[in-house]
């Protein structure tokens, strides 16, 4: 752009610019020791606005007439008399009615006759006078009660809100039902208006009443109010973690209930020479734990362990196994993905030397290689087998200990009885 | 037009206020005229009435004074003109004894305009017409003076008080058709429009203006009777206050502009040094309106409603407020400035000139009941002045329960004494203690222009709808029923 002014011709018409202006395009635009390009670096020359004039379309002639727009006067049907007033309106509009006359929507009160009020609104308290004067407030206020109270001014009468609303509803209800002459009193549609008019005054003063007690409370009762509030709220919130807690107790408690009735079970059972302590832990044990209510049923279903424990063992990790809150650990999903062979159910450090032997004999890996779903239960229940096994086992180590001694005594026992009978 | 519900049928709105009048046309957003409604009233011979204005301007000529000239310049201007409107001018001559009659002057330039033995009235006391003539005037020069137009092509809406009475009413019917030819007319109430101009129909209304405070309840554009109040104390009574306090503070009687010729400057509380105009056979009501003038200046400057409870040592603590009077007499306002105003919270403790009567509901009530100063005394004597957040609690406890919740989340402020920085604050603050459990919400028109002509405002919005057009009374019922139908008509 620079080289273009440059070149342009030097003489500049003296009549757009001013004088600096001419003396400024004598001097060449950079100097010549400086590069071209060093030049534009160091800012250059100014850029040069090009305005070019956008060649915008003509707007077309509009051929339309231009609306033509009319004083005139106007009259409406909502009113009564023929008041002219006078607007704008366009030319071509229809000069019928008045755009807003259908707007002149008016309530229906209802009207009665002279021989209606003899027939069905007397009234002791009411006179015809006054009933009428009631109907036209009515009227003139839309059933708008709260100015009808506020505007009513019957010679020697005051009147509460409830009052004009018990009379006004009473006179609609008396006339429908004197007016209901076919058929049945007690026809549904007659019953359905009536319904419309149903109003209890006794209540209505009576709600009334309560706010009245509500908007006169002074700002400590207020207070007061609000602190107890807050306080039902806190006691609330307590109660249900109280409930919470209380319920995973119970819980826990059920889960030890059970182990006692299986042990008791297992007592029985063994009393009674059953063989087998797995029965006990399907059958009894399981009907026990649906009797408790609230154990999840997932419990005796996952814990065949608990049903195997030998009876008269106070071994901890029986009831080790059941958590607190009722739920086996195993069952509870931790947030997010996770390895399934790590949920296999540990095996107690004590225990786990002599579980692995077993599986080392039985030809299986420690872990499964190939954990999915099926072999890892497969493996768990092999693994709980093994420990019930091994439980067992020392139990009928202890046992046949125990026999051996008692055995032993016995033939101390008899020994010395045939040493001392020998004698 | 149509889509906005609205329709021009060229109404005129004319809203005479305690202080301002205010007209114009329906449909308008902004009144087209609006002028004190202190109103100049002088005796004149036949004579100089027959004589034109230029009479008057030919008397005045000789006086030196640069204001004087001009407002009769436009006086005699707007004098002239008016001349061939039908009947009506702008300085209305009116018949009182044989030989002599009053003449008018009317709007800001005319009534302020100091002119031997000129009186200063108000058509309106309490709110209600008391004077007739000025009222008419009023009108007259709304119409033929400023908006130039002939009231007998133009529906005429008319703004009153709340509590306006029906004989009142009547005679404002009677002159809008018998005097001035409408054809058609409708008077609706100050609280309802203001409502309708905040887009409420149902709300409280206080209207704490210049002459009046008032808390009515409105009920789905109803006013409700039962439970309104209205007080003298508002700007005025504030004014008379400051004025009366400053006497008894600094010994100060303010001297207001038109008397002040020349004035140099002075240190703050030194004596002005002023040169005075000679102004013979000032009316005593001129030259009270024109301090109440520069007082109400004073106030609009300085004064300030505390936001919360008043408590003086806090306030004292606020920075002070420089003020200097037309006279050059200037002084640092103090605490001043918070007390006086506080007289609309807490009128028994902060009057200071107890002697001026404050009428609650139109009657007089007693200020102090051991010392009895006011001595009107007169049945009302256990009635206190109430302070405006008791106004707008006591009116609204007067409706019914059910109502309750509606008003006190609708409080509309108006009028120009609400104005003052803090006094929204201050109504909150006060009704949340008054009405502990209550949702309250105040509302108030955001511009200074909205809360001064909020009731014009809601005439020209109610006017120029289209659906209005069944609520005017037109010439013919008026002449079918008489006078009494706008008590039927205009709820």
């Amino acid at each position: 752009m620079a080289s273009s002014d440059d070149n342009a011709p030097q003489t500049v018409p003296t009549t757009t610019t001013n004088t600096t202006t001419v003396t400024q395009r004598h001097q060449p635009l950079y100097p010549m020791e400086v590069s071209q390009d060093l030049f534009a670096l160091i800012g250059g020359a100014p850029t040069v606005l090009i305005h070019k004039p956008s060649a915008r379309p003509k707007p077309k002639p509009d051929d339309t007439q231009a609306a033509q727009w009319v004083w005139r006067g106007f009259t409406s049907s909502a009113r009564n008399d023929d008041l002219v007033l006078y607007h704008w309106v366009k030319a071509d509009e229809d000069p019928s009615d008045y755009h807003f006359a259908p707007f002149n929507q008016m309530i229906d009160v209802g009207e009665y006759t002279e021989v209606e009020y003899d027939l069905y609104l007397r009234d002791d308290d009411w006179t015809k006078a006054e009933t009428a004067y009631l109907m036209d407030l009515c009227r003139q206020f839309d059933l708008r009660f709260v100015v009808v109270a506020d505007r009513y001014e019957f010679p020697d009468k005051s009147r509460s809100m409830e009052d004009l609303k018990e009379r006004y509803y009473s006179v609609q209800q008396k006339l429908l039902r004197g007016r209901h002459t076919a058929g049945p009193i007690n026809d549904p549609g007659l019953q359905r208006d009536l319904a419309v008019y149903d109003y209890n005054k006794d209540r209505e003063i009576e709600r009334k009443s309560y706010l009245e007690v509500l908007y006169r409370r002074t700002r400590a009762q207020v207070q007061e109010e609000e602190a107890l509030y807050i306080e039902a709220r806190r006691l609330d919130q307590n109660e249900k973690r109280l409930t919470h807690e209380r319920n995973a107790l119970l819980r826990l408690l059920n889960a030890h209930e059970t182990n006692l009735l299986l042990r008791q079970a297992g007592r029985k059972a063994r009393r009674s020479g059953q063989p087998s302590n797995l029965a006990i832990g399907t059958g009894s044990a399981a009907h026990h734990l649906r009797l408790g209510g609230d154990v999840p049923a997932h419990l005796h279903l996952s814990s065949p362990l608990t049903g195997t424990i030998p009876p008269g063992s106070d071994d901890p990790g029986a009831a080790g196994l059941v958590d607190p809150a009722g739920l086996d650990s195993r069952d509870r999903q931790p947030p997010g993905a996770f390895i399934r062979s790590t949920r296999i159910a540990p095996v107690k450090i004590s225990m786990s030397q002599k579980v692995l032997a077993y599986l080392d004999e039985l030809n299986v890996p420690p872990r499964p290689v190939m954990a999915t779903g099926p072999i890892c239960a497969e493996f768990d229940r092999l693994q709980a087998n093994i420990l019930a096994l091994l439980e067992l086992k020392k139990h009928a180590d202890k046992l046949e200990a125990d026999v051996k001694q008692a055995t032993a005594r016995k033939a101390q026992l008899l020994g010395q009885d045939a040493s001392a009978t020998g004698h | 037009m149509v889509i906005y519900c609205g329709d021009e049928v060229s109404a005129l709105v004319v809203d005479v206020g305690g202080s301002w009048i205010r007209a114009g046309y329906a449909g308008e957003d902004t009144p087209k005229v609006v002028v004190p409604s202190w109103v100049g009233s002088s005796e004149v011979t036949e004579d100089e009435a027959s004589a034109t204005t230029k009479t008057i301007r030919n008397s005045k000529a000789d006086s030196q004074d640069p204001d004087v000239e001009m407002g009769d310049a436009t006086a005699s201007q707007s004098g002239s003109s008016s001349k061939d409107a039908a009947g009506g001018q702008g300085d209305v001559r009116v018949k009182n004894e044989p030989g002599t009659c009053r003449k008018y002057y009317i709007g800001d330039t005319q009534a302020s305009t100091w002119r031997p033995n000129m009186d200063i009235k108000t058509p309106l006391e309490d709110g209600l017409v008391a004077d007739w003539d000025i009222y008419e005037n009023i009108w007259n020069y709304c119409f033929y003076n400023r908006l130039r137009v002939q009231p007998e092509e133009n529906p005429l809406f008319v703004t009153e008080v709340a509590w306006n009475t029906p004989s009142l009413r009547e005679k404002m019917v009677e002159l809008a058709f018998e005097k001035f030819n409408c054809p058609a007319f409708y008077v609706s109430k100050d609280p309802v429009l203001t409502a309708f101009a905040s887009g409420k129909p149902t709300g409280l209304v206080l209207d704490c203006g210049g002459t009046t405070t008032s808390a009515v309840a409105v009920f789905d554009g109803y006013v409700l009777k039962k439970g309104q109040t209205y007080q003298n104390i508002a700007g005025d009574f504030i004014s008379e206050q400051i004025l009366a306090q400053l006497k008894q503070d600094y010994q100060k009687e303010v001297v207001p502009r038109y008397r002040v010729a020349q004035k140099s400057a002075v240190g703050p509380g030194e004596p002005a040094k002023a040169v005075l105009r000679d102004r013979p056979n000032t009316a005593p009501s001129f030259d009270h309106r024109m301090q109440m003038q520069a007082i109400h200046e004073y106030k609009e400057t300085v004064c300030q409603i505390s936001e919360t409870t008043f408590d003086l040592d806090a306030l004292k603590v606020r920075p002070q407020k420089p003020y200097e009077f037309p006279d050059g007499y200037n002084l640092q306002v103090g605490v001043q400035r918070y007390q006086i105003p506080e007289i609309l919270f807490q009128p028994d403790k902060f009057i200071v000139d107890k002697t001026r009567e404050v009428r609650l509901n139109g009657k007089a009530v007693s200020l102090s009941a051991n010392t009895g100063v006011n001595g009107t005394g007169s049945g009302n004597a256990t009635a206190k002045p109430l302070g405006i957040p008791r106004m707008i609690y006591d009116c609204i406890s007067a409706c019914d329960t059910d109502v309750r919740p509606h008003l006190f989340s609708n409080i509309i402020l108006t009028g120009g004494s609400t104005l003052f920085p803090g006094f929204v604050d201050r109504v909150n603050y006060e009704l949340q203690g008054l009405a502990p459990g209550q949702r309250i919400k105040i509302q108030t028109p955001g511009n200074t222009a909205e809360r001064k002509f909020g009731t014009w405002l809601g005439g020209s919005i109610l006017s120029s709808l289209g659906s209005f057009h069944q609520l005017w009374i037109s010439k013919q019922e008026y002449q079918d029923s008489g006078a009494s139908i706008v008590n039927k008509k205009c709820q």
